[in-house]
């Protein structure tokens, strides 16, 4: 029985493995790649879904600019990006650009792979013809990216915290008086949970505010108050960082006023970007995020016939108000290129800048424009009048100290750090742990990851 | 060849596939219903994502149960992100990996069962002790060997060669190849045949189902690879579908555009299902499930 | 340099008690002793000397606290992990010998001689070696090297992207038991807890993975048999019911991560959700809960193995001989009755084989759907042991420690293998997946 089945396939045996060996055989026909003599530029950033990138940008730089071919590729996150720079750094074959983000740093000016911004420039006034418009670059933009005053990477996609609401909904609720009226847009902490109050009274059904569990945000919120994230002045005092000050008052008070929102059941919790369709249902009043979101914002407002309004992040209405950082992220350059090709790159850095491109990434995500002359530019458009959602960033970074406190802390396990700060934040408002606690805990763990990196990597400042 | 009789049939357990012969139908209305509300349990999610492949947010938002407007948006924006290319690589590296495995466990299992060497045992020893290491357990490790020792990172060959050596799949042909009578090789010796010639004029051939197992199996494993391309491949031109498709989904941020993920996935689920339906019956006879005291 | 001479004396005679009165059956007493104490020293030696007898230094310590029976006592980890480690391997030592004196003489031509099997061919002494030689090599060189160099990278404070690496005793496995601050406390019968872990991070991810692996294995062992159940009936159009029921096993970690995500995604708007919306009822966190988030990732998982499963059911229903059922039913056994009394023992290696299959997916092959469903969130809720190797040594770039965390994963297969093989190694062989 089982014989005779064997001895029938036998006969029409078709042979599977040569199917395969022909299909193998003929796939390298398929990866064959152009001749090109144009200087290669590769750009690993991380917004594969913003269009505007490869389809506008991309064809302005190379026909500026023939002798360059400009390749983009793309990671799905900051941390990935960065995974598969070190991946090719480690190969030997590096892109010439990397988008970093502004929670990582200090570890990638540890790691040797790139060459500060300043000294690739030198004291040129232009490169390929582009103006140097570094110091034209403003407020916690530039301080976010300088050491001693000199730029180390490219402030590019800079960002800031702002409150996005629903201005139907706080005009239903009696929060605003018409939904053109932004600033009823609650701007500090005990603004927060009248308005909230509110909310919770008018509906049954609508969450008041969502914001994400992101360390960015505890990260302003010490900035806003004046307060330090690490020891010698953020590490910009003369002294290296060696320990966090996560468990200052400030800290203490900025957890408190959110577990309180916690508490009363204004705040909640969507787990992993869920907020869209919640905000895009109407059912959510007021969304913290980053300025970058306004485009998207704003789509999901109009698509869904409501008005999208934006105000400031909230303060400490009972401490001075220092200012607020940037967030998102800069470019960085990669060290040990040809003359040739960091002329190239440097000359795409440059064009960034150039107003017009400034101005245009400005309108197609909501980054703020960090030069001055993009923002003199829309202002000349009258961009801000007819799109006020987009002129929050701007004001709340030019609203903002030029101070140690604005302008991030530098220590190499930051991203670690703030992947700690993470679970702290969500076990106070899930598990009611102590805040003062918990805030001690985390302090005295992120020390110890200082520790250990200061030991592999010891700081020379 | 001569006449050929099996030793030890006894002890074989009928072969799977015979127990899937099409069985002459009663007809009970319920275990009808019960079966098609498993078949929708089962098809459910595949089905809505194919769906919202065709929606945009708006449309997903609000429960719409009607495709959408959106297919040739979201068709664009799959295609612009390079879907095309990715699924060619994943054939390409998929293939070459099956191959690799089934023609290396086939010259192993032989190797194994039809020569006589010193230290037999315990190559197939070492061989089998593979099996408790799965690639988890080596992934830092391996990932230090290959980027940083070998510099093969962004390359296919990062992607092909640590994955061919296989020990399920020696141990698969060992087990298979033990299982055909020795008469067969005595009498091709005899006809003078040399190992080669053996392996492929009748090894092979009586060999066609646990093959197509075997390459079911590892096509499926390899298309569906995940982390180690993630870990190893920067390149997008070299990249695998399952990379890319977590790619497309990457605006938390801005807000996630559904209908492009959802595309993405009904697209690269499409060969590994095709695979696996269309070979169900020589997967089973493949699978060689044998009881022994 | 005293200590270290101490210590391997203690080592060898500890050993030799030990291992003497374990295995005097087989060795007699002085046997017995005289192997235990091979065994301890090479032991003490072969595990202390490539770590430099650190753990002897008072310096390295990383303590926890362990309460039992309302007594607390504070324990170093470094200490406790390191005495473990020496017990092990001289076990290992003593087994290893112990079956070299016995089988060596009498069966050890096997292992180096040529056997005598038939059918094999003559004279070709050179073939078998080349066609044994890519499988063999590769698996020496991606498999056993990356597994031998865990062991190294685990007693290293190493960073990815950093050069320099400092040697840190076994830190890095005690940090595994106790937290870096060193304040975990177990209490066992204590305090009013049976069993309680406080500040002990890294056991909660351990419970993660053995959470999902009874769970899935639960699930989609049920549900498989159950629905094989109805798919093995007589009725017409079988086949095609059974086609459209296997099909997820083809899918992607990743595609059932992001479809699930679709499906389940929190924030009351989901697909499942909006139903739920639809029927009056509350919308549920599937996902920012986090035990719902771990019944959603357990729903993923299942849903994804439960096509394979019914798979193997159907073909092994089908291999119960019918007239053993029909027999049961003249006894006048009900449907129930038949099913536990001849179904389940008929199929049982089936089960156990489909058992284990899944319990190392649900351990090993899980990153792909929580990396896209969960993302291991909310609070660690859903990390199991492979997201966290990945979320250490590749996100944090912590090498060491990730180093450390795979030889757990590594013990966590050898216990699951020495399970497989005691449970069912004598009734059935797979040869696939």
């Amino acid at each position: 029985m089982f014989w005779k089945g064997q001895a029938r396939e036998h006969e029409k045996d078709p042979p599977l493995v040569l199917l395969l060996l022909v299909l193998v055989l003929l796939l390298p026909s398929l990866t064959l790649a152009q001749d090109d003599d144009r200087i290669k530029i590769r750009f690993f950033h991380r917004w594969g879904n913003i269009t505007w990138i490869p389809e506008v940008l991309e064809p302005a730089f190379e026909a500026a600019f023939p002798q360059y071919d400009l390749e983009l590729r793309v990671a799905d996150n900051y941390n990935n990006a960065y995974d598969l720079y070190t991946l090719a750094q480690e190969q030997g074959d590096p892109p010439e650009l990397l988008q970093g983000t502004s929670s990582n740093t200090q570890a990638p000016r540890d790691s040797g792979f790139f060459k500060p911004l300043h000294e690739a420039i030198g004291d040129r006034t232009e490169i390929n013809g582009i103006p140097v418009r570094l110091d034209e670059i403003v407020g916690p933009a530039a301080t976010f990216y300088q050491l001693d005053g000199e730029y180390y990477e490219l402030p590019w996609n800079a960002s800031t915290p702002v409150v996005f609401a629903n201005m139907d909904l706080l005009v239903e609720a009696g929060v605003a008086e018409d939904v053109n009226d932004f600033a009823a847009i609650p701007s500090t902490w005990a603004e927060v949970n009248e308005a909230c109050a509110l909310i919770a009274d008018s509906f049954d059904d609508v969450d008041c505010i969502n914001f994400g569990a992101s360390g960015w945000y505890f990260e302003n919120a010490l900035a806003m108050q004046g307060a330090f994230l690490a020891n010698n002045e953020n590490g910009r005092g003369g002294g290296c960082v060696t320990e966090v000050l996560f468990n200052s008052q400030e800290a203490v008070d900025y957890l408190a006023w959110h577990k309180s929102l916690e508490d009363a059941g204004y705040w909640v919790d969507y787990g992993r970007s869920e907020y869209d369709i919640t905000w895009a249902n109407g059912k959510l009043a007021m969304h913290m995020t980053s300025s970058a979101a306004a485009r998207g914002r704003v789509e999901i407002g109009e698509g869904n016939g409501f008005t999208v309004g934006a105000n400031r992040m909230p303060y400490n209405q009972d401490v001075d108000y220092v200012g607020n950082t940037v967030g998102g992220g800069m470019i960085l350059l990669t060290d040990g290129l040809e003359p040739e090709v960091e002329e190239g790159a440097l000359t795409f850095l440059m064009f960034l800048l150039e107003p017009e491109n400034m101005a245009a990434w400005h309108q197609v995500t909501g980054y703020v424009p960090v030069t001055q002359s993009a923002f003199d530019l829309l202002e000349a458009e009258g961009w801000f009048e007819e799109n006020p959602t987009f002129a929050v960033a701007n004001q709340q970074l030019a609203g903002s100290a030029r101070a140690p406190q604005t302008a991030g802390a530098i220590f190499g396990s930051f991203a670690q750090v703030y992947k700690m700060y993470r679970e702290v934040f969500q076990d106070i408002l899930r598990n009611n742990a102590d805040i003062q606690e918990s805030l001690d805990r985390l302090k005295a763990e992120a020390d110890l990851l200082i520790e250990e990196y200061n030991l592999l990597v010891p700081c020379d400042a | 060849m001569t006449v050929l009789t099996r030793r030890r049939t006894v002890d074989q357990p009928p072969p799977l596939f015979r127990l899937f012969r099409e069985q002459i139908s009663t007809s009970r209305w319920y275990i009808h219903i019960l079966l098609w509300i498993a078949v929708i349990f089962m098809g459910l999610p595949l089905f809505y994502a194919a769906l919202v492949s065709t929606q945009n947010n708006a449309q997903m938002f609000r429960l719409q149960l009607t495709p959408g407007d959106s297919f040739n948006f979201n068709l664009q924006t799959v295609l612009d992100r390079n879907i095309a290319r990715l699924m060619l690589n994943t054939f390409a590296v998929a293939t070459m990996v099956t191959l690799g495995k089934v023609v290396l466990s086939i010259f192993s299992g032989m190797a194994l069962v039809y020569f006589r060497f010193p230290g037999k045992s315990l190559v197939f020893g070492v061989i089998l002790a593979a099996l408790m290491v799965p690639g988890e357990v080596t992934i830092i490790a391996l990932f230090r060997l290959v980027a940083l020792e070998l510099g093969w990172g962004n390359t296919w060959t990062a992607l092909v060669v640590p994955a061919v050596a296989s020990p399920t799949g020696v141990f698969l042909f060992r087990q298979h190849f033990a299982s055909i009578t020795p008469e067969l090789s005595e009498a091709a010796q005899l006809d003078g045949a040399t190992p080669l010639q053996f392996l492929v004029r009748v090894l092979l051939p009586l060999s066609r189902n646990t093959v197509t197992a075997l390459v079911v199996i590892m096509f499926i494993g390899a298309w569906n690879s995940y982390l180690w391309p993630l870990l190893i491949v920067t390149n997008p031109d070299l990249q695998v579908i399952q990379v890319g498709l977590s790619t497309l989904d990457d605006g938390v941020e801005v807000g996630r555009t559904w209908g492009p993920i959802m595309l993405g996935a009904v697209i690269a689920s499409i060969p590994p299902i095709l695979i696996f339906v269309l070979m169900q019956k020589q997967f089973l006879k493949g699978f060689a499930l044998a009881r022994h005291k | 340099m005293l200590s270290a001479f101490l210590f391997t004396c203690l080592a060898t005679v500890l050993g030799a008690l030990a291992v003497g009165a374990l295995l005097r059956r087989s060795n007699g007493l002085r046997g017995g002793l005289a192997l235990g104490a091979v065994a301890g020293l090479l032991g003490s030696l072969t595990t202390m000397v490539p770590l430099k007898y650190c753990v002897l230094d008072p310096e390295n310590h990383m303590f926890f606290r362990l309460s039992v029976l309302g007594q607390t006592i504070t324990v170093n980890a470094v200490a406790v992990i390191g005495i473990l480690l020496v017990m092990a391997v001289t076990w290992a030592f003593a087994l290893a010998i112990d079956r070299l004196r016995h089988h060596w003489p009498a069966r050890g031509g096997t292992v180096w001689q040529a056997d005598t099997a038939p059918g094999t061919f003559v004279g070709y002494d050179f073939s078998p070696w080349i066609f044994l030689a890519p499988t063999v090599v590769g698996l020496a060189v991606f498999t056993y090297y990356p597994a031998a160099q865990n062991f190294f990278l685990g007693t290293q404070l190493a960073r990815r992207g950093v050069a320099n690496t400092v040697f840190n005793c076994l830190d890095n496995f005690a940090s595994l038991i106790t937290s870096r601050l060193q304040d975990a406390h177990y209490y066992i019968l204590s305090d009013g807890n049976i069993w309680h872990a406080e500040n002990a991070r890294y056991l909660a991810v351990f419970g993660n993975s053995v959470f999902f692996s009874l769970f899935i294995v639960l699930v989609a062992n049920a549900l498989g048999i159950a629905i094989a159940l109805l798919a093995s009936q007589k009725i017409r159009g079988a086949s095609i019911y059974r086609t459209l029921m296997i099909w997820p096993y083809a899918i992607s970690g990743v595609v059932v991560g992001v479809v699930f995500a679709l499906l389940l995604g929190g924030g009351g708007s989901g697909f499942l959700n909006q139903t739920l919306r639809l029927l009056g009822l509350q919308p549920l966190p599937f996902l920012s809960d986090p035990w719902w988030a771990r019944a959603s990732v357990v729903a993923a998982a299942a849903w994804n193995k439960l096509g394979f499963n019914v798979l193997i059911y159907v073909a092994a229903l089908q291999a119960v001989p019918r007239e053993l059922l029909e027999a049961a039913s003249i006894d006048g056994a009900n449907a129930w009755k038949r099913f536990l009394n001849v179904t389940i023992p008929m199929i049982s290696p089936y089960i156990f084989l489909v058992v284990f299959l899944n319990l190392n997916y649900s351990f090993f092959d899980l990153y792909a759907v929580i990396d896209n469903l969960t993302e291991g969130g909310p609070v660690n809720a859903t990390t199991n042991l492979v997201v966290d190797v990945i979320r250490v040594g590749v996100e944090s770039r912590d090498i060491g420690k990730a180093a450390a965390q795979s030889i757990v994963l590594f013990m966590v297969v050898v216990g699951l293998t020495y399970m497989q093989f005691r449970v069912m190694g004598r009734r059935v062989t797979y040869g696939a997946d």
